[in-house]
């Protein structure tokens, strides 16, 4: 599922998160990764979480969608007293939203574009190399990054 | 918090009569009142100042290393003239002193072995303004509240300012409002060289940490400032200026700030042996011929058999590392390419060359992606090296008949306080004018070699 079309001319960045984002490196947790999120925080998550309005922007929500597989992974062994089907429903949800669009343009410092990379639907938090077309006698640009999840309605991105 | 870091320049005169009045001074960090609690910003090490002079340019390099708290770093620097502004290689100094006296590559030849392998290498690697730029700044005919920003540049972790002041007190509010450490307790030092209508180098650091751009849950912004207090201790990015100027001149009368009596270095390029006046002459520790010095600079890395004669049972192998070893680039060779622009500058180049300026877009360029250091350095210089070496070929012919002079020691406080430093012509007896060997000089390549080899 497609989450968000963003056109990029620079990194969004952001404020250190909570500890349990501490395992994770700059590049991000690897879907799988036993360090990125432990079987006793994410259960301490859900608890936090089910004291949390369900759709709200809440710390302990934005956590497991920041660690992605990891959760989903996880997600697939909690019995239903833990969650309700609601929430999981809803969770689930979010964990598909799993690709962005992106759309980049080159601006000078004068403000004219000077190459485009058109829009291209990638995964959440793998790299990925996109190229610039147009750029005329700059040449071949080629610009390399991801992006990663940091809230329900928040993107972080580094090119 | 206001202390302030500044560098401390020696002013520096290659004619003998030459003793300025009164020239400007560099401002270094300043004392913090009694009553501020915390670590000051403290200027830390060897205060070493880099001066070439020929024919009305000089350029003036420093590399200031302090201890303090992060947000408290910032320099304030008086000249006589606009100086054009640009990073120095981080080596400058150690390649200095490896281009005065370079090490020797040392070289072990054994008689025989089955297997032959070289060890490698073993060690680690009162002027006046008269130029146009100046004459724009002479002309201001300034009120006493008044600030003109001459010139603004971002050089690599610096913002720099260039400014013309009316008077003290404006100097100090427009630093307060745009965020720059004005030295608080040396508003008659500034007057004087407002009188003089020198202008300042205001510089300030932009420093972060860049954990607070990692991606964590929750995050909405950026913060990538250091904690509140957070320390630095280390050296920072090297500057250099050049500007056009009668005389040599160091400003260095601010530099008491930062402690009484400092530990001087200063190295001095210029057409006569010198030294500094009214410092004592047995500071005087060190001058090199430019012959020499041109040798040093281009000339393969002396070397040392052991035993002697071995060098002649070493086969085409052990032929090739030694020459390999020998190449005086990792010594001394940002100390030669920096003697290269000078003179460059000093026959017609401009007070900022082609390649100097191309460094400096490179440098704002990471510095607005938030790249950084050494890695980043080395991409810079790759991009830059052809230009560099067309650019600097053969501009060197003219250090031969320079002469390189070191001053090293404790320098008076109450002269660098009362006056800028001055130079006289000074030669230095043979008998006091010894090898350095300095802590910061890249060691020479050690070798291991077996005969035949």
């Amino acid at each position: 599922m497609r989450l968000l079309a963003i056109a990029l001319a620079a990194a969004l960045i952001g404020v250190p998160g909570p500890a349990a984002a501490a395992d994770c490196s700059t590049d991000g947790c690897t879907p799988g990764d036993e360090k990125g999120l432990d079987p006793a925080s994410f259960d301490r998550l859900l608890e936090d979480w089910n004291d949390e309005a369900m759709t709200a922007a809440s710390l302990p929500l934005e956590t497991l969608l920041f660690h992605g597989e990891r959760t989903r992974a996880l997600l697939a062994t909690v019995s239903d007293d833990a969650l309700s089907p609601e929430r999981r429903a809803f969770l689930e949800r979010e964990l598909d939203r799993d690709s962005v669009t992106v759309e980049m343009r080159l601006v000078d410092a004068k403000g004219r574009v000077r190459g485009e990379a058109g829009a291209q639907d990638i995964p959440l938090v793998k790299g990925r190399r996109l190229a610039f077309e147009g750029t005329g006698d700059l040449g071949f640009l080629i610009t390399g990054g991801k992006v990663k999840r940091v809230g329900l309605d928040h993107l972080w991105s580094r090119w | 918090m206001r202390a302030l870091l500044a560098a401390g320049l020696a002013a520096l005169l290659s004619a003998p009569t030459a003793a300025l009045a009164d020239p400007c001074g560099m401002v270094p960090p300043i004392h913090l009142p009694a009553q501020i609690t915390g670590p000051a910003i403290q200027r830390t090490g060897v205060q070493r100042t880099y001066v070439a002079f020929k024919d009305g340019v000089q350029t003036m390099a420093l590399r200031p290393e302090f201890s303090g708290k992060v947000s408290e770093f910032g320099m304030l620097i008086p000249f006589p003239a606009v100086p054009a502004l640009r990073k120095v290689d981080d080596a400058l100094f150690s390649h200095v002193e490896g281009a005065i006296d370079p090490p020797t590559v040392q070289v072990t030849v054994y008689q025989n072995r089955p297997y032959p392998a070289a060890l490698g290498r073993a060690g680690s690697g009162g002027a006046r303004m008269k130029n146009s730029e100046s004459r724009a700044a002479e002309g201001l005919m300034l009120d006493r509240d008044e600030v003109v920003v001459l010139k603004e540049e971002a050089v690599g972790m610096y913002e720099v300012a260039v400014l013309a002041a009316g008077g003290a007190e404006a100097l100090q509010k427009w630093m307060d409002e745009h965020e720059y450490r004005y030295p608080e307790g040396m508003g008659d030092v500034v007057e004087d060289y407002v009188g003089l209508k020198w202008c300042f180098v205001a510089i300030k650091t932009k420093v972060g940490q860049a954990t607070g751009a990692h991606a964590s849950p929750g995050m909405r912004t950026a913060d990538t400032s250091f904690p509140e207090g957070s320390a630095f201790d280390g050296a920072v990015q090297g500057m250099g200026f050049r500007f056009r100027v009668d005389s040599p001149v160091v400003p260095m009368r601010l530099s008491v700030f930062n402690g009484r009596d400092p530990h001087n270095v200063v190295y001095m390029l210029s057409d006569e042996p010198a030294r500094i006046v009214d410092i004592p002459e047995d500071l005087v520790v060190r001058q090199v011929g430019g012959a020499e010095l041109l040798a040093n600079v281009t000339a393969p890395l002396p070397v040392q058999f052991s035993p002697p004669g071995s060098e002649r049972k070493l086969g085409p192998n052990g032929t090739r590392q030694v020459e390999s070893a020998r190449d005086a680039d990792p010594i001394n060779g940002v100390a030669r390419d920096l003697f290269a622009a000078d003179l460059l500058a000093v026959s017609g180049g401009g007070l900022s060359l082609p390649f100097e300026e191309e460094e400096k877009e490179l440098l704002r360029i990471s510095e607005g992606l938030g790249l950084r250091g050494a890695a980043v350095d080395a991409l810079h210089t790759d991009a830059i090296a052809a230009q560099r070496a067309d650019a600097l070929e053969g501009s060197l012919g003219s250090l031969e008949a320079m002469t390189m002079t070191v001053m090293d020691g404790v320098f008076p406080g109450d002269v660098l306080e009362s006056t800028n430093l001055t130079f006289a012509s000074y030669r230095l007896p043979a008998s006091r004018n010894a090898r350095r060997n300095s802590p910061i000089r890249p060691a020479a390549p050690s070798l291991i070699l077996y005969e035949g080899q």
